[in-house]
């Protein structure tokens, strides 16, 4: 009962350190942008197809896959931005709501029509190496997301805080005619996020590749948990983020051990139900503007 | 040549004519205000110098360059700076991530550091504060913040919008003190103003904006004395 407790207790952390390297790179977008992005589940999908092909196709390890995978999807949002999300930006939320909803829908047909539905994996190579400890059991590639995830959300929080880059993100996030006026490329800075939102999603896309499995259709409920963590966390909170992913992960695994594992996708909407109706300030407090 | 000259200037939001046909100029060196009421068009006027905002027509010529289509970071890179209305600090960041956001568009480290030890010696208060949020400073704190982040790339020209709205008349008088110390070290000051009295008696030159057009415009001391002025805006 406690080892299975325990075990799920880590899946849970596990999940959930993935979790926060989506729902960051949205809360990026929406905090900067100033913009729903909900095509950011198949950034998250392509980066895995991307991680994918360069193992199977150009034979290179597990990390390097990443990699690429990384600065592919950084590239490729980049100009999603450029050429499909410049023109409405700072225009009314619903338009990007429906452009990105077009664009999900369009991504995710075309890997569809391209890479066909059967589900693949991203064999890293790590499953083999197992850990047993107080009876709980870790395989290598686990281990190696957990540290990856950790590495990839202390590095962002550190890029955000001390670097010139990073500053005028948070400049533009607090406020953007003051950052222009300041001297700050807003241009760039948009390109920026996307490019860093969508390499995270890449990681996040490959490593539950390496996981699970890699799918044309595996961003559509990820995406949706996303913004549940958002939501929960506080938009443009960092370390809001972090803790709603980590509980969202928890409450997925633990409500699969213990509940019913057919329903575990609901239930990160059911607390979010919950928290509209009790805590509806968010968990990590009031409106801080 | 003008320093800064704006010829036929016009803006819209949407169908809504805001500028109509705004010319004007400042020379190098001098303190020139736009006064007039609220709606009157200045923030908007400020807003299409800075490149935030792209005029439907006419021109600005700053120093040889043309502003009208240019970007906000290069119009802040070729010496134009302003510090807007209601001061717009960036409330979670510290006092210094403030001033150092400010000299952005500066690529030298060693001027950097140049600019803002003239900072904190022109604010010692903000020397103080340095480590706080600048969401965190009092409204006049606030303010000197803002015009202190403005002053941070060495401006050639700085613009002012409303800097004495909401301000005690002690804080009022400490910005009419830096603006005096800025011109004097070589810098145009162009200053946006409801308080037209303050503005009047600090500025070489004036122009008065009336819904979206130049109504008056003269040396400062002879629309001080002009009888509409007087009425309209200075309550006497």
């Amino acid at each position: 009962m406690w080892t299975v407790f325990f075990q799920q207790t880590l899946n849970g952390v596990i999940l959930g350190c993935i979790y926060a390297l989506i729902a960051l790179g949205l809360s990026l977008i929406f905090g900067i942008l100033e913009m729903a992005n909900f095509a950011h589940g198949e950034f998250y999908m392509l980066g895995a197809f991307m991680a994918l092909f360069s193992m199977t196709l150009l034979n290179v390890p597990f990390l390097v896959a990443l990699v690429i995978a990384m600065a592919g999807m950084a590239l490729f949002s980049a100009l999603i931005e450029h050429f499909i999300f410049k023109p409405i930006i700072g225009k009314p939320m619903i338009n990007s709501m429906l452009l990105s909803f077009g664009l999900s829908t369009a991504l995710a047909n075309l890997a569809l029509y391209f890479f066909k539905a059967d589900p693949r994996k991203i064999t890293s190579g790590l499953a083999r190496i197992r850990f047993n400890f107080w009876g709980l059991f870790l395989t290598g590639e686990r281990l190696s997301i957990l540290v990856l995830s950790v590495i990839l959300v202390l590095g962002l929080s550190w890029f955000i805080r001390y670097t010139v880059t990073g500053k005028s993100m948070r400049a533009v996030a607090q406020d953007r005619t003051a950052a222009q006026l300041a001297g700050i490329n807003v241009r760039r800075i948009y390109a920026v996020t996307f490019g860093i939102s969508g390499a995270l999603a890449a990681a996040a896309g490959t490593m539950v590749g390496a996981m699970f499995f890699v799918s044309p259709e595996m961003g559509f409920t990820v995406v949706l948990k996303s913004f549940v963590i958002v939501i929960l966390g506080g938009f443009g909170e960092i370390r809001g983020v972090i803790l709603a992913a980590i509980l969202i992960g928890l409450v997925e695994s633990l409500g699969g051990g213990f509940i019913s594992y057919a329903y575990k996708d609901a239930y990160p909407f059911i607390l979010l139900i919950l928290l509209f109706i009790f805590k509806p300030e968010g968990l990590t407090g009031g409106n801080r503007a | 040549m003008p320093h800064l000259k704006v010829e036929n200037l016009s803006a819209h939001y949407g169908k809504t004519q805001v500028l109509d046909g705004v010319s004007m100029t400042a020379e190098k060196g001098s303190i020139v205000t736009l006064i007039g009421a609220n709606g009157a068009g200045k923030s908007t006027f400020m807003m299409c110098l800075s490149g935030v905002m792209h005029p439907s027509g006419g021109t600005i010529e700053f120093e040889g360059k043309r502003l009208e289509n240019a970007h906000p970071e290069q119009i802040v890179s070729w010496g134009l700076s302003q510090c807007p209305e209601g001061r717009r600090v960036w409330p979670r960041m510290t006092v210094l991530e403030n001033l150092e956001m400010g000299a952005i568009s500066m690529q030298n480290k060693t001027e950097v550091q140049e600019r803002l030890d003239w900072s904190f010696n022109m604010f010692p208060i903000l020397a103080e504060r340095r480590r706080q949020m600048a969401g965190s400073l009092s409204g006049g704190e606030q303010q000197m913040l803002a015009i202190a982040r403005a002053l941070m790339p060495g401006p050639k020209l700085l613009m002012l919008d409303e800097p004495s709205l909401g301000l005690a008349p002690i804080v009022i008088e400490k910005v009419v003190e830096i603006i005096k110390t800025v011109r004097n070290e070589g810098t145009t000051v162009f200053l946006v103003e409801q308080n037209a009295f303050m503005a009047l008696s600090l500025a070489d030159y004036a122009y008065v904006l009336e819904t979206g057009k130049i109504r008056l415009s003269g040396s400062a001391a002879l629309l001080r004395e002009n009888d509409e002025v007087r009425k309209s805006y200075l309550g006497i």
